[in-house]
C-alpha cells in the first residue's frame, strides 16, 4: 500500500472513530457535543494519527562511517521489557 | 561534557545523559516524576488510577489526552495488537472525556512517551547530545552519532551496539524470568517473541515492540512494514525475521549476530 493510500486510510479511520466517539458521548453525556467540537476533534485526531505513524517509521541512518561518536555510560542501555 | 544522572522512576530506572549542567538534568528528572504521578497505575491518586476506578466518564488533562490519543492511534496502526485497555473517548467543553477504563495500563507507552518529552526538554535547554533511558526505552537526540548498548535478553551474551543520531529504540518480549505480556485477542499470557524496534520516537518504538512481540508473525511483519519501522523479530526457536533493514543502525552486531542469537536461544531453551 502506498504512503498516500495509507494516509487516506488513516484519516478515514480517524473520521469514523471520531464520529462514533461523538455519537457515544452524546448518549452518555449531555454536555459534550456540538458541530464545532466534532470538527475540532476530527482535525486533532487526523493530525495525531499522522504523528503516531511518523513516530514509528525508521529514522535516517548515519551515512558513511561513524566518526567521533559519543559513547553513553554502560548503565544506560536498551533492555528487554516483559 | 556529557553528564549522566540516574534515578529510580516509573517502576524502573531513568538514566539521563546530556551535555548540560546537572541542575538542568535534574529538572528533566522532575518531568519524569510528574509523569509517573500522573500515569502510574500503582499510585492511588494518579489519573490512570482515577480512570480505572471511574464508573462514569471523566475529564482528563491535556497531557494525558495527548498520550491517550497517541495510544489509541498506536492501537489502530498495529491492528490492535497494542492495547492499553482504554475505553471510549470524546471531547467536551472542559476538555477530553474518557469513559471509565478498569483495565487501563499505560505502563510501557508512558515510559516511551516520557522519554520523548524529556529528550525534547533537554534539547530545548540547549543540549547537543541527549540520551534518555527509561526502563530500557531509549531516545537519542544528538548532533553527533551516539553509540548505545543493547543488552542481550539472556543478559550474558555480548551486547549489540547501535549508532544513531535521532531515534527511539525499544525491545519487548520474554525475559529470563519468563513473559509477562498478554495476548490482547484472548486476554491470556502471550507466547511472546523478542521484538526489537528502531523508530523515530521512543513511544513509537515501544508501541510497535509491544505489539510485535505478541502478534502472529505475519501480522507483525505487516504492520511493521506498513509504518516503515526497522525491527528484528526473534522467535523462541532462534529464527529471525526483520523489517526495514535494521542492520543499518548497528555499529556492532553482538548478540544480534547469528551465532549470538543461537547462544541466546540455547541459554533460554536448553536442549532436553
Amino acid at each position: 500500500m502506498g504512503a498516500r493510500t495509507r494516509w487516506i486510510t488513516t484519516s478515514l479511520t480517524a473520521a469514523v472513530t471520531v464520529g462514533v466517539v461523538v455519537a457515544m458521548a452524546d448518549v452518555e453525556l449531555t454536555d459534550v457535543d456540538s458541530t464545532g467540537e466534532a470538527a475540532g476533534a476530527f482535525v486533532a485526531a487526523f493530525r495525531d494519527a499522522w504523528i503516531a505513524e511518523q513516530s514509528m517509521a525508521a529514522p535516517e541512518p548515519i551515512e558513511g562511517s561513524v566518526t567521533e561518536p559519543v559513547r553513553t555510560p554502560a548503565r544506560l542501555k536498551i533492555r528487554v521489557s516483559g | 561534557m556529557l553528564r549522566t544522572v540516574e534515578r529510580p522512576a516509573m517502576g524502573s530506572r531513568a538514566v539521563l545523559s546530556a551535555d548540560l549542567d546537572v541542575e538542568r538534568i535534574n529538572a528533566a528528572h522532575e518531568l519524569i516524576a510528574r509523569a509517573e504521578r500522573r500515569w502510574s497505575r500503582f499510585l492511588r491518586d494518579s489519573v490512570v488510577s482515577t480512570l480505572r476506578a471511574a464508573t462514569t466518564p471523566v475529564v482528563v488533562d491535556e497531557a494525558t489526552t495527548e498520550l491517550l490519543d497517541f495510544a489509541a492511534h498506536g492501537a489502530a496502526l498495529t491492528d490492535h495488537w497494542f492495547d492499553t485497555g482504554l475505553s471510549t473517548t470524546g471531547v467536551g467543553p472542559n476538555g477530553h472525556v474518557v469513559a471509565g477504563s478498569p483495565l487501563l495500563d499505560l505502563g510501557g507507552v508512558a515510559k516511551g512517551w516520557t522519554a520523548d518529552l524529556v529528550a525534547n526538554r533537554l534539547v530545548a535547554d540547549g543540549a547537543t547530545v541527549t540520551v534518555v533511558d527509561i526502563g530500557g526505552d531509549v531516545r537519542v537526540c544528538s548532533e553527533r552519532p551516539v553509540l548505545v548498548e543493547c543488552e542481550a535478553p539472556d543478559q550474558r551474551s555480548q551486547s549489540a551496539i547501535f549508532a544513531v543520531r535521532d531515534a527511539g529504540i525499544a525491545m519487548s518480549g520474554p525475559t529470563r524470568q519468563g513473559s509477562h505480556l498478554t495476548d490482547p485477542s484472548s486476554g491470556r499470557p502471550a507466547q511472546a517473541r523478542v521484538a526489537l524496534v528502531v523508530a523515530r520516537r521512543a513511544a513509537g518504538a515501544e508501541v510497535l515492540a509491544t505489539a510485535a512481540a505478541v502478534a502472529p508473525i505475519g501480522e507483525a511483519i505487516a504492520f511493521l512494514t506498513r509504518v516503515g519501522a526497522a525491527a528484528w523479530l526473534i522467535e523462541p526457536d532462534g529464527s529471525v525475521n526483520v523489517t526495514g533493514e535494521p542492520d543499518r543502525f548497528l555499529a556492532e552486531a553482538g548478540w544480534l549476530a547469528e551465532d549470538s542469537t543461537r547462544a541466546w536461544r540455547e541459554a533460554r531453551c536448553p536442549v532436553s
